[in-house]
């Protein structure tokens, strides 16, 4: 099978289509369901911004280096989109003066979600620290290099965040049971 | 009663219920996006086409400037003035088309 940097190699030098399918095709999964899982239930817009992590992606990929795992890397774009993201809509909020609405709410009340309704509680960054480290597998170093922060503030995110979820998941927990 | 979970499982259940959507659909989409781009030129002609066209330029400016410094009539205070003149005109093409003259490199690898 054809690595990831031999991938890479035949984009940046021939401009080749198939071989950057190829690289959307693998990781693809991955940066989907990082932006589903810190974007909540709305699964097209999740898309839109996960199309966005590509072409950009695809843009700066001659600036890739390889110090990490081009996962690693896409997730850094896809997180960088999703606080410009954020920004943006705080911004439209405050100018409309209206209540944002809130799509993870949507999630809380479904009962056969338990796992999502409760990470969908969890602050941002222990969300987006337990999504990259324990369902896309990255590493604490490569989850903080996507995250922007130092990697004991990372760690910190994980230990709390897997806190806050089995207190959110013990049976006795009405909001997310309900 | 059920047991609170502990940590283990709860990071198994997050390996288990990861969410990873994917489909072909995504791919022909993000490549139905990008930009159509002509083939690249090698980098070493892109590297040649790029210093003819600051040297070129880099010409054109100092042309201009021996132009204006004659039509002023070619004193000391005409090549102040020229210079002065030059100073922005310089700072533009170099905004435009990025340094006229090639950057040191100060660390070397």
């Amino acid at each position: 099978m054809v690595d990831d940097a031999q991938l890479i190699a035949r984009v940046v030098r021939n401009d080749d289509r198939a071989a950057f399918g190829e690289l959307v095709r693998r990781h693809q999964g991955a940066v989907r369901g990082f932006l589903r899982r810190m974007q909540g239930s709305s699964g097209d817009f999740a898309d839109d911004l996960a199309q966005e992590t590509f072409l950009k992606a695809h843009r700066a990929l001659a600036e890739f280096r390889g110090e990490g795992s081009l996962l690693a890397w896409l997730c850094a774009i896809a997180a960088n989109e999703l606080r410009a993201e954020w920004r943006r809509r705080k911004r439209r909020a405050e100018f409309h003066e209206e209540c944002e609405h809130d799509e993870r709410a949507e999630i809380v009340d479904h009962p056969d979600r338990d796992l999502t309704a409760a990470l969908a509680r969890l602050p941002e960054a222990q969300r987006a620290a337990l999504a990259l480290c324990f369902e896309h597998g990255l590493t604490h170093e490569e989850a903080a290099a996507a995250l922007g922060c130092p990697v004991g503030t990372l760690k910190s995110h994980v230990a709390r965040g897997k806190q806050r979820l089995r207190q959110l998941l013990e049976p006795g927990d009405a909001d997310v049971h309900a | 009663m059920s047991t609170p979970e502990d940590e283990d499982s709860i990071e198994r259940r997050l390996r288990e219920q990861a969410l990873r959507p994917e489909d072909a659909g995504f791919t022909q989409r993000v490549l139905a996006a990008l930009p159509l781009r002509l083939r690249r030129a090698p980098p070493a002609l892109q590297r040649s086409f790029m210093m003819s066209t600051r040297l070129g330029v880099m010409l054109g400016l100092l042309i201009a400037a021996e132009r204006i410094y004659r039509l002023m009539g070619g004193g000391p205070e005409a090549l102040v003035i020229a210079g002065i003149a030059s100073i922005p005109v310089f700072a533009a093409a170099r905004s435009l088309c990025g340094p006229l003259f090639p950057p040191i490199r100060r660390h070397w690898r």
